[in-house]
């Protein structure tokens, strides 16, 4: 998913993860910023690596496993909740309703088949 | 004595080496053209500065220490006749302050010298001494907070605080002039236009790391070195402790 972002910001350098990085920095049509929270255990850990001057900075920013750190994360970001569904699929859900719209409208996203 | 300042606290790094005579031995002339003196790299007579500043983001370890040797050695000295290290305390950016004092406690260490960490308000401040009774510097600490202090009579006196814009003019209610600086100052443009004796210094986000050099050697004369377990002041309450109260 965070290479997709990547690929829309028109980055061209491979996206790596940032699991022991904790955050990896790329320039493309605006910097954008990949964190991974997977080893931290709480919002104070990454407030400690500055995210704040991330988030709240001039970039893009995707967080893996934002729920370990939840307190960190700023009221207006978008959350993407991914499901593994029994039959392999995976469940997309989206925050914001107007871009899960959007997206569905413009074919990216499948509406759930029940 | 010879004093290696330097300043990761915002996005602009800064760094010094200030060579400052001790009071009572500043009574040298200067010579006439001291640019055409042809001794070569000798420290002139009286106190000299080379700095550096580089505004170019949150970049610092990529540059800090080719800055420090750039200053060293523009300023004809060898690390080794350093006499004092310094950097900013805090509050700042984290990841900034971490880099400075780190490399500053590993400097000292290798060269078996002294250093001192100066607040980064009183480092911004120090600048403005004078020019209004009542100074306060601002920086972003983000999410509607702000890093500040009231500085009266070039003493603080409130602070410093890790709050919001309305906590901030609430302490300056009683206050008739006030002069705001550092580098985040122009965010209280608007409020502070409301308010006929309240400014904002114009050239408001200046290099600190000759303040930390200057407020550094006060501090060492009169308190001696920091020690090697010497901490940062962040000044933001974690998450949980801000729950709390």
């Amino acid at each position: 998913m965070s290479g997709g972002i990547a690929l829309g910001l028109g980055i061209t350098e491979t996206i790596t993860s940032p699991s022991y990085t904790l955050i990896n920095e790329y320039e493309g049509r605006l910097p954008f910023y990949h964190f991974d929270a997977y080893r931290l255990n709480s919002a104070e850990e990454l407030v400690a690596l500055d995210s704040d001057f991330y988030f709240y900075g001039h970039g893009v920013c995707a967080v893996e496993w934002s729920e370990r750190v939840k307190n960190a994360i700023p009221e207006n970001a978008i959350t993407i909740k991914l499901e593994v569904m029994p039959n392999g699929s995976r469940k997309i859900s989206i925050s914001d309703n107007d871009l899960e719209k959007e997206l569905v409208k413009s074919g990216v996203l499948e509406t759930e088949k029940l | 004595m010879n004093i290696l300042a330097l300043d990761c606290s915002g996005d602009t790094l800064s760094v010094c080496v200030a060579q400052i005579e001790q009071e009572n031995t500043t009574a040298f002339s200067k010579p006439k053209h001291p640019y055409k003196d042809e001794i070569g790299h000798k420290k002139l007579p009286g106190n000299t500065l080379v700095e550096i500043a580089i505004d170019a983001g949150y970049r610092h370890t990529e540059r800090l220490m080719m800055a420090v040797d750039y200053c060293v050695t523009e300023a004809g000295l060898k690390p080794q006749e350093l006499d004092l290290l310094a950097c900013t305390a805090g509050p700042g950016s984290f990841t900034g302050l971490r880099i400075g004092l780190s490399t500053v406690k590993g400097l000292a260490l290798g060269l078996n010298k002294p250093f001192v960490c100066i607040p980064t308000l009183d480092a911004i401040s120090y600048y403005w001494m004078g020019v209004a009774p009542v100074l306060v510097p601002v920086i972003d600490a983000k999410r509607s907070h702000f890093y500040f202090a009231i500085y009266e009579d070039e003493k603080i006196v409130h602070g410093p605080f890790d709050k919001d814009i309305q906590y901030l003019f609430s302490l300056l209610q009683h206050y008739s002039e006030v002069l705001f600086v550092g580098p985040d100052a122009d965010i209280l443009a608007s409020s502070a236009q409301e308010r006929s004796g309240f400014r904002l210094a114009k050239e408001h986000n200046r290099p600190l790391a000759k303040a930390v050099a200057n407020l550094a050697m006060k501090a060492y004369l009169k308190d001696g070195p920091a020690s090697s377990s010497q901490g940062l002041n962040y000044l933001r309450a974690s998450d949980a402790e801000e729950a709390r109260t």
